[in-house]
């Protein structure tokens, strides 16, 4: 079963995709900002991360800085309310594998994480 | 005195017609996420120095003066401010009820609440400061959002001291028929010169 990574400090929006997910058989963890997360990949590494960015302690665009630095071979795939083409294109740069916008749809975010666990298997 | 009539017609249209687009955006997705039709009345732009900016907050008489809950996002980069989503507190639990499918039980109401109008404002702010700055090729960086409850009085609290700060004021009032809810966009740029704003207008007009 694969397992999913849940980083967003918003309980309300991490509720959100686990509704939205509760059909598939993923395995679902959740941390509430970047630094958790970095200790939960430390202790169990997940298949796949889906991050915000604007959070307390260690944001989404420093999570992804430092999964570049420790060569982290997880795709975090980006779920931000910020749709700044900017912001996007720099997370793309820091080897994200895909911006999604919120708020998340079904479809859109199942194939994303499918596409991300299917390049995770190569 | 600084007041709109600092700005030519052209300038003020543009400017006008570039937070039409970023509420519109915003209107669209809150649209989606409640399923039911966002009613949006013509923004309120003003060009003002900071005093007339907050007598204009203070007696709008398009917010709700009883207890509201809010959330605001403060910007820099190409523009400087911030940006707020303002709910009568009826509205916010009305809000919740529709996004989350249940009535809050009281312990966890305030959780709830705060949760979901955090959410829906960190969606709906970043949709409007997103599309303004994507049409005018600039980038901001956000701070976290926070979240308010109280009278307008406290929630309209304008954070600048300097004086001679000049802030391009909008207000926009939406309401969602269908599931009694009525909110406010409000976006306030300190905008250091003129020549700057008229830079970025000028930009548009490209």
């Amino acid at each position: 079963m694969a397992k999913l990574l849940i980083v967003d400090d918003s309980f309300i929006l991490r509720r959100w995709v686990k509704d939205i997910l509760k059909e598939t058989d993923y395995d679902i963890i959740e941390a509430a900002n970047g630094k958790l997360a970095l200790d939960e990949i430390n202790q169990t590494p997940p298949d796949c991360i889906i991050l915000d960015l604007l959070m307390p302690e260690y944001d989404g665009m420093y999570f992804l800085e430092q999964a570049k630095s420790k060569n982290i071979n997880i795709p975090i795939i980006i779920l931000s309310a910020d749709i700044q083409k900017t912001t996007k294109k720099k997370c793309m740069d820091l080897g994200a594998f895909d911006f999604l916008n919120k708020p998340p749809e079904k479809e859109s975010l199942i194939n994303t994480i499918n596409r991300a666990l299917l390049s995770n298997d190569k | 005195m600084i007041n709109n009539m600092d700005l030519t017609q052209k300038q003020y249209d543009t400017l006008k017609e570039i937070i039409n687009i970023g509420v519109g955006k915003s209107a669209a997705t809150l649209n989606e996420m409640l399923q039911s039709h966002i009613d949006l009345s013509v923004p309120k732009i003003a060009v003002q120095s900071i005093d007339e900016c907050t007598d204009l907050l203070l007696n709008t008489n398009s917010i709700d003066k009883s207890q509201l809950s809010a959330v605001k996002m403060n910007f820099h980069g190409s523009l400087n401010g911030c940006a707020e989503l303002i709910f009568p507190q009826d509205s916010a639990s009305h809000l919740v009820s529709s996004l989350i499918g249940e009535i809050p039980t009281n312990d966890e109401v305030v959780d709830l609440k705060a949760g979901t109008v955090s959410e829906v404002g960190n969606i709906i702010l970043n949709g409007v400061m997103g599309s303004i700055t994507n049409l005018i090729n600039g980038h901001v960086e956000y701070t976290p959002l926070e979240y308010f409850e109280g009278d307008h009085k406290n929630i309209l609290r304008i954070e600048i001291t300097d004086k001679n700060t000049v802030i391009i004021f909008a207000d926009t009032k939406f309401i969602v028929k269908d599931l009694n809810i009525t909110g406010n966009i409000i976006l306030m740029y300190s905008v250091d010169t003129f020549k700057k704003l008229e830079i970025i207008i000028d930009r548009m007009n490209l």
